[in-house]
């Protein structure tokens, strides 16, 4: 056990009270303020470099019902000035000193993240800080704005066939959960968001007790302990705030199938996505036996089981591949595609998909391939090394689903400890269609 | 989702700028005649290498466009001893990490390993170099994935914008080929022809190495030798200079979707021009995406007409471009060609002010050295330097030249870089434009 006490400034700071399960490495160092703040430090001083990444516990899955896309509209606005700063003068601060910043929003959370040399650790934090509680809301910026994500909505998922099939797939899939609704909104809601939207869903969400500060780069936790007390330390959290309730999905009794018929399409292919039942996945072992099972299934291309028996021996597929989201806390999707060859249609390829799973999940996996990626685990844990933004990213998603860091520094030994029969588990996800919805992306030929 | 076997040879690998940060270039030529940059780094147990070979898609002889970029993604399927299973396998079980890429003008290769499995993975990366088998099975596939990839690109609106852009500039001349081939050509390929571009390409001459990471120099030498020997003599065709029609137009696609793309642009520099640094920096101040350019201020932030506009400086050895592009709304194309015009002259007749030229004086200086922060960058930045024959001591002096810029210099150059009456837009939509 290795627990971290720090007192500086005469404040008393924050030490786990749960008993941690494991040791979270040397260098990492996490505190509390007393306002709620999270701070989370991870030393790398590979490079005289400091990401400084504040996350915000509010997503699209916190977005009212009827505006969806409000979560991510706030964050185009935080860079529209505060009592004290101009409109893009946030942007235009950070290029002074040299540095990158950007930003995003995704269902669980939203992130604030810039990269400066060290010594400008401190004025981002004290622009960072300014607009979690200042920022300003301009009525002709704010109606400008709203175009903004209005064509941004054209350009990621108007314009593009797999992105329409993709939010089709999504929205068909979830029956109960805000997951269904898209990150950046449905258009007619997007039209009607307002600037008092914007601004109550700020002052609701935006605060010290919803937030994580993740420092990673060339620094030492005192200095930004100190650092953070002085810039975050006397904003103020509400006493207590409203958040949408969580919902879970009821069972799912039917497959779903979409048919997706789109005149730019060229390349005709099949989706499938599959809910995984709470039950499983939000057991820490079962999620990571799904981790190693979709890398099995479909992470490397042609050394993966849907590669060698699709594209090699049965060379019915140009592509195939296999990835899932979500976590221990949230809905876990799990997806495979398959892109197929010249000549071929997608009922011959989705046909052949499937007995691929049976035998898969009748097989299970071959152990030498098992413990090759189990390498592969480990050594990515030395490549991480290599941008400290890497353990930033790491941390500060854990933080938006709601683990402890903890939780997030076991990760890598629970993919570790996977066996045979926990993939050979976690494969049987699989078979029951009823949690799917398989997509096919068609070209539309007119008559 | 798709692993895209294609890049275009855009401007990126040369821009980078100077810096202040203690980064240690070692010039190195090996007794074979390899010349390699290396950055030493022992923190962290690993190493990151880049190679460029000149030589790339322009060098395929006509009826066999995209033969050096199916050389390139067929490498990694099958070499010596290995079939492509066995050859995946080994660089799993390596941890190591290998990308084969072509451009217009030269082939790449990135390679990332764990240092306790340094010599296996060079011996494993010398086999797909030297020794491919280009084997009929990986072959056919890959040649289907290409197509396949070649067929996703023709309903994509930025594709089809930057394609019919690219012909528009360089008429018949090589560069207005995409690296990947034309579907027809590359149904065509043999095994034979594969075989070809890899005797013309990856041959000795040619060859730049960027290093970085947990390796001594003298290690290096050795091992790149070992790596790159038995290589052919580089033979490669002559490529005539390329005009550009100094004519604007508007150029309208008829495609059925709700935003149209409009990419947009001029003749401009080649990297080895004297002006380059110069109309680089004004170009950010001008057309940098992501920041507040001029050319996202008024069409993002003053209109609202797009969610991201840029520009920048394409080049190649005989000369290069200028180019833009953005997505709006099919009824708001009109007026964003407008502002872009009004802008293009506004830069063009007045030039940039001091307090701009201060301003990205300041950011240039303070990012160069956020350049250098991963091994996989610093061997990028030190291979693709040398492709640009730029000299070591540049990244020492580059800050300074920049800090020295004035700006009577910059509005000279801002004269003639930007030329409104000859702006080629295309636009991919269905834009309300009476023609």
């Amino acid at each position: 056990m290795f627990v971290r006490l720090f007192k500086i400034l005469g404040i008393a700071l924050f030490t786990a009270t749960t008993t941690w399960a494991s040791e979270i490495p040397e260098n990492v160092s996490q505190f509390k303020l007393l306002n709620g703040l999270q701070v989370i430090v991870i030393e790398n001083h590979r490079a005289p470099i400091v990401n400084h990444t504040i996350w915000y516990d509010v997503g699209s899955s916190d977005d009212p019902i009827g505006k969806s896309g409000l979560s991510h509209f706030v964050e185009h606005l935080m860079f529209d000035g505060t009592k004290t700063t101009e409109q893009g003068e946030f942007d235009n601060r950070i290029k002074l000193m040299g540095g990158f910043n950007t930003a995003f929003t995704n269902r669980e959370g939203t992130a604030y993240a810039v990269e400066v040399a060290v010594e400008h650790l401190e004025q981002v934090m004290e622009l960072e800080a300014d607009r979690m509680k200042n920022l300003l809301f301009k009525p002709d910026h704010v109606m400008r704005e709203r175009e903004v994500i209005l064509e941004e909505r054209k350009q990621r998922i108007d314009s593009s066939p797999g992105s329409l099939m993709n939010e089709q797939m999504t929205a068909t899939l979830y029956q109960n959960h805000p997951y269904g609704i898209p990150v950046i909104g449905w258009e007619h809601e997007m039209r009607t968001l307002t600037l008092e939207d914007a601004k109550s869903f700020y002052e609701n969400y935006y605060h010290p007790q919803n937030a994580a500060l993740v420092i990673s780069g060339d620094v030492y936790p005192d200095q930004v302990l100190a650092m953070a007390e002085k810039y975050y330390g006397h904003l103020e959290s509400p006493s207590s705030f409203e958040r949408k309730p969580t919902l879970q999905e009821p069972p799912h009794r039917s497959e779903r199938r979409v048919r997706f018929l789109d005149p730019r399409v060229s390349t005709d292919y099949v989706i499938r996505k599959y809910h995984v039942p709470i039950e499983y996945s939000s057991d820490a072992e079962n999620l990571a036996a799904i981790a190693l099972m979709v890398e099995v299934l479909g992470g490397s291309g042609i050394t993966s089981v849907l590669g060698e028996k699709l594209s090699l021996e049965e060379k019915i597929a140009s592509y195939t591949g296999a990835n899932f989201s979500g976590d221990i806390t949230r809905p876990v999707v799990i997806n495979l595609y398959v892109v197929p060859a010249q000549g071929i249609g997608l009922e011959e390829a989705e046909a052949k998909m499937d007995e691929v799973l049976a035998n898969f999940s009748e097989e299970g996996v071959d152990p030498d391939h098992l413990q090759r990626i189990k390498k592969q685990i480990r050594y990515s844990r030395i490549y991480a090394q290599d941008d400290a933004k890497n353990a930033a990213m790491e941390y500060g998603t854990g933080f938006i689903n709601g683990l402890t860091i903890e939780q997030t520094v076991d990760w890598p030994q629970l993919l570790l400890n996977v066996s045979e029969e926990g993939v050979r588990d976690a494969a049987e996800i699989l078979l029951s269609k009823n949690n799917s919805v398989t997509g096919w992306l068609l070209k539309e030929v007119s008559e | 989702m798709f692993t895209k076997l294609a890049l275009t040879f855009a401007s990126t690998f040369f821009l980078f700028s100077g810096l202040q940060a203690a980064v240690d270039i070692q010039e190195i030529e090996t007794p074979n005649g390899i010349k390699v940059w290396l950055v030493e780094d022992h923190s962290n147990p690993i190493l990151a290498l880049k190679i460029y070979f000149m030589g790339g898609s322009i060098h395929d002889s006509v009826g066999k466009e995209g033969s050096a970029h199916l050389m390139m993604a067929v490498l990694e399927e099958g070499a010596d001893d290995l079939d492509a299973v066995g050859f995946q396998v080994e660089v799993e079980e390596l941890g190591a990490g290998f990308e084969f890429n072509a451009y217009k003008e030269a082939v790449s290769v990135s390679a990332q390993m764990i240092t306790e499995n340094l010599e296996d993975t060079l011996i494993l990366l010398q086999k797909a170099l030297v020794q491919p088998n280009f084997d009929s099975e990986p072959f056919e596939r890959v040649k289907g994935q290409v197509l396949t990839n070649i067929e996703f690109n023709e309903t994509d609106p930025d594709e089809i914008a930057f394609d019919i852009f690219t012909d528009l500039m360089f008429g018949d001349h090589p560069l207005h080929r995409k690296a990947e081939g034309t579907k027809t050509s590359v149904a065509n390929l043999t095994q034979e022809d594969v075989v070809r571009a890899h005797q013309k390409i990856l041959a000795q001459g040619n060859i730049v190495v960027g290093a970085a990471g947990d390796i001594t120099a003298d290690q290096l030498v050795i091992l790149l030798d070992k790596l790159l020997e038995n290589l052919p003599e580089q033979m490669l065709p002559e490529i005539p200079d390329f005009s550009i029609p100094q004519e604007g137009m508007v150029e309208i696609i008829d495609f059925p979707t709700p935003q149209a793309t409009i990419v947009f642009g001029h003749r401009g520099l080649s990297r080895d021009d004297p002006d380059f640094l110069l109309a680089y920096v004004l170009n950010e101040v001008f057309g940098r995406s992501g920041f507040n350019s001029r050319l996202q201020k008024k069409l993002r932030v003053d209109l609202g007409l797009t969610y991201g506009v840029g520009s920048y400086l394409s080049t190649y050895q005989s000369g290069g471009l200028v180019v833009g592009s953005m997505a709006t709304a099919n009824k708001t194309v009109k007026e964003a060609i407008e502002a872009i015009k009004i802008e293009w002259e506004r830069i063009a007749n007045e030039g940039i002010t001091q307090q701009e030229l201060d301003t990205i004086k300041m950011y240039l200086k303070g990012s160069y050295p956020l350049r250098f922060k991963t091994n996989t960058s610093i061997a990028g930045i030190l291979a693709g330097m040398q492709l640009d024959s730029m000299p070591a001591s540049y990244v020492k002096n580059r800050n300074d030249m920049i800090e020295a810029i004035r700006l009577e210099d910059i509005n000279r150059v801002a004269k003639y870089l930007y030329r409104p009456e000859e702006l080629v837009f295309v636009v991919v939509g269905q834009p309300d434009i009476d023609s």
